[in-house]
């Protein structure tokens, strides 16, 4: 229990100094919203009208923790274009998340079985999964992006190569529309869950319950997986969440290459625009969902794996 | 791993999405989301292009030779001594909300124009519109109204007529926040970051059968126009190859002649405005003529625009107006100025106050002007000119520009405006500081009389400011779009239109 209330506090005080910081910065930013939404010649009562709407007088400080009792009194206003923040973030964090998740899902998928193949090393799966890695962790996304568009969509004409179908206009529809996005990040993901998770199989592999196991006669394969599997999988688990947790918090460009209406590419234009509230409240919210992200990740930790119990 | 392969294959065996759209559907793909829908306020080509002609409509437009034609407006008088302006309004018009266009309508629209732009609050001698009777509204001052006009069919911030309603709310929380016109498409939903969609309004008529450009008759033979918003300039062709897209804004150059090729239909639009090389009079450097006209002499115009727009999307010439102007329109070869000549250049340098430091260049990253800084210093440093680029967003920029301090030349973009008294650069009070106390009063003067003569008075003075060297206009810019092969009678203005389109 005091362990929940300390973790619980911790959040908490992620979320105000993150938060801070960002408001912070984005108030005492150069330029104003006007000069993003107003043209530059733009004045008269007009222009001053929508300058009223926009002010924000007062201290900083004053203007923060308005800014943290609207947050959590759910009332988060509009953006310096006038549309509504919650219904903005609804929709759009939603888009995200589902490509987060399908993204992390994918990579699993890919990661696990190429990473239980290429565990022996020197064998041609060791190489592969060893130059798939390195590969993928050192392309840019967004040329892994081009280069999905150009393949899938371009030449094979599976996959549509922009946009974003909502899943209750139609769900294959959704499906598609998110298949090559989530695909695009999942690789690089992927790329690096198979690395250091082999590494984690390989040097369980050498630990003393595996060497016992091999010398009572089981297979390289049993020896992996009674034995190596097991010890690995905090490691899985904590790149699992990391990965889930960094596409939450950054996946703008992929989001800009596939024209998807998602989070990141919302926090650059708030950047851009000024927009400190809005901001303010994407960081919020992306500071809670990572938070919340490494607090279950602690809690199974702690379920499976009774060195973390103790450490505890 | 079998898991992941059959669920890559049932997406593969479900129906395609990326087929061509429906033919009630029209799909445009632009390389900008616009802030916002007020285009009063907001100039954005991206906002225009949706919202003016479709949703809103204007007393007065200009058609496709540039003339002043009646939209809203049944007829114009403008009186002998040209102070006076009225307008009979259509009887037929309906807002999308289905109230009848009225005059208190009209007037709080424009007047809310006048006071958005302040340029035609100058041009009204500070004088609004009022209601003459339930179908007429007048404008009287003591001012020369004659430029009033082609200020409305033709000012960046667009003079939409929207009730009056609208316009009572947007004075209380700053901005049109319904979008309510009177055009042949209403405003349906806008899906941020991903779509504004309009739809067919059945309410519309025609007000002529004929058209030109942007004037006249308008079919709604789409039922749904869609704008989605794809900042990738390579997604969008991808997206217009793939089907996903009928028609696209913005397309590379590098793309033009293959996709030609493939049979779209690639236009390019006019002129939308000009790249300016702006000169700080104010202090340092550029305060110093001989200075600007050597840098004007060094600069290669060719390599700037190219810089930035590639093979296609660009003209060449120094007019301070856009080539589609006629009526204002200069040769560009009489510019003393207008054509590299670095030899020409670095003498005129010599003999300049300049000391040889760094020549401080300022601009945005905004569309890719950052390019032609980085092109206009590597030029200067060709001709053992050292130059210093620094690149803000554009919030920073339009703020660090202030201060003369910090720059002696800023790269920027200028929308075509209708009259060159609108170019703000031409302002004593803009960055950039025009100090020449004569030229000043010779285009305070383009204001005195006609449009007409004010143009022959436009030609003395573009040649004089070009002598004068306050900026330096490397090229014009303009659009190129593309539009798939089954679709015929898109117009093509400023932006691109589809209401007559087969």
């Amino acid at each position: 229990m005091r362990h929940l209330s300390l973790r619980i506090l911790s959040i908490l005080l992620t979320l105000t100094i993150v938060s801070f910081i960002v408001f912070i910065l984005q108030a005492n930013a150069l330029g104003d919203s006007a000069s993003y939404i107003l043209s530059e010649e733009a004045g008269g009562a007009a222009a001053d009208a929508y300058r009223a709407s926009i002010s924000s007088d007062g201290p900083v400080m004053v203007r923060y923790i308005e800014f943290l009792l609207s947050f959590i009194s759910g009332k988060w206003g509009n953006t310096v274009s006038g549309q509504s923040i919650r219904e903005i973030i609804g929709y759009r964090y939603g888009v995200t998340i589902s490509l987060s998740v399908l993204s992390v899902l994918s990579a699993i998928a890919i990661s696990i079985p190429v990473s239980l193949i290429s565990v022996r090393t020197g064998t041609i799966a060791d190489k592969a999964a060893s130059s798939f890695s390195v590969l993928f962790l050192s392309i840019p996304s967004f040329l892994t992006a081009f280069f999905l568009i150009l393949v899938f969509s371009m030449i094979l004409g599976l996959f549509p190569p922009a946009g974003y179908i909502q899943p209750s206009v139609s769900l294959t529809g959704w499906a598609r529309s998110v298949f090559l996005p989530s695909f695009s990040l999942s690789l690089l993901h992927a790329a690096l869950i198979t690395r250091i998770f082999r590494k984690a199989l390989r040097e369980n592999m050498l630990k003393p319950y595996s060497v016992s196991l091999a010398a009572a006669g089981a297979s390289e394969a049993q020896v992996l997986m009674k034995g190596a599997l097991k010890p690995s999988l905090p490691v899985l688990y904590t790149l699992i969440a990391s990965s889930l947790a960094s596409s939450l918090a950054g996946s703008a460009v992929t989001e800009s290459v596939f024209a998807l209406p998602g989070i990141g590419s919302l926090l650059v234009t708030a950047a851009l625009s000024r927009d400190a509230v809005l901001s303010g409240t994407i960081v919020m919210l992306t500071a809670l969902s990572v938070s919340v992200i490494y607090a279950v990740l602690e809690v199974v930790l702690l379920i499976i794996d009774p060195r973390s119990r103790r450490e505890s | 791993m079998h898991i992941f392969a059959v669920l890559i294959a049932m997406l593969l065996l479900l129906p395609s999405c990326g087929g061509r759209a429906a033919s009630d559907s029209f799909n445009i793909a632009l390389s900008q989301e616009p802030p916002v829908l007020d285009v009063m306020l907001n100039s954005s080509i991206s906002g225009k292009m949706i919202a003016v002609g479709n949703v809103y409509e204007k007393l007065l437009v200009l058609d496709a030779e540039g003339m002043i034609r009646p939209e809203l407006a049944e007829s114009y008088t403008l009186s002998e001594d040209r102070k006076e302006l009225s307008f009979v309004l259509r009887d037929d018009v309906i807002f999308h909300n289905g109230d009848i266009l009225s005059a208190s309508d009209a007037a709080s629209s424009m007047n809310r124009w006048l006071d958005a732009v302040p340029a035609a609050l100058i041009a009204s001698g500070g004088a609004y519109f009022t209601v003459s009777d339930e179908r007429t509204i007048a404008i009287r001052s003591d001012s020369d109204l004659s430029f009033l006009p082609i200020m409305m069919a033709s000012s960046p911030q667009s003079a939409v007529i929207m009730p009056k309603e609208c316009i009572d709310k947007a004075m209380e929380v700053g901005l049109i926040t319904e979008y309510i016109g009177t055009g042949p498409y209403e405003f349906g939903e806008w899906r941020s970051g991903e779509y504004i969609e309009l739809k067919a309004f059945d309410g519309y008529k025609s007000y002529s059968s004929d058209s030109s450009g942007i004037w006249g008759r308008k079919d709604c033979s789409a039922k749904t126009l869609r704008y989605y918003f794809v900042p990738d300039e390579t997604t969008r062709v991808a997206g217009l190859e793939g089907g996903i897209y009928d028609a696209i804004d913005c397309v590379p150059s590098d793309d033009v002649e293959r996709i030609e090729k493939e049979g779209f239909k690639v236009l390019q639009g006019g002129e939308n405005g000009s790249i300016v090389l702006v000169f700080n009079k104010k202090e340092g450097k550029a305060a110093d003529k001989l200075f600007r006209q050597a840098v004007s002499l060094i600069a290669d115009r060719d390599t700037l625009m190219r810089s930035c727009y590639g093979d296609y999307g660009f003209s060449l010439h120094s007019d301070y107006m856009e080539a589609e102007q006629r009526l204002w329109a200069v040769d560009s070869a009489e510019d003393p100025y207008g054509k590299m000549d670095a030899e020409k250049g670095m003498a005129l340098l010599s003999g300049s106050s300049y000391d040889g430091t760094a020549v401080e260049i300022l601009t945005s990253n905004l569309t890719n002007l950052d390019r032609i800084a980085v092109a206009l210093a590597s030029c200067l440093e060709r001709a053992g000119v050292d130059a210093d680029v620094r690149v803000l967003d554009w919030a920073s920029f339009l703020e660090k520009r202030k201060d003369p301090s910090s720059w002696d030349i800023y790269v920027s973009a200028m929308s075509k405006v209708p009259v060159p008294q609108l170019k703000t650069y031409l302002s004593p009070s803009f960055p950039g500081w025009f100090d020449d106390p004569e030229l000043s009063e010779n285009l305070r003067n383009l204001s005195s009389g006609t449009v007409e003569a004010a143009a022959e008075e436009w030609k003395d003075l573009q040649k004089e400011l070009w002598e004068y060297v306050p900026v330096m206009v490397p090229g014009h810019y303009s659009t190129i779009f593309a539009v798939s092969p089954e679709h015929e009678g898109v117009i093509i203005d400023d932006g691109f239109y589809f209401w007559n389109m087969e």
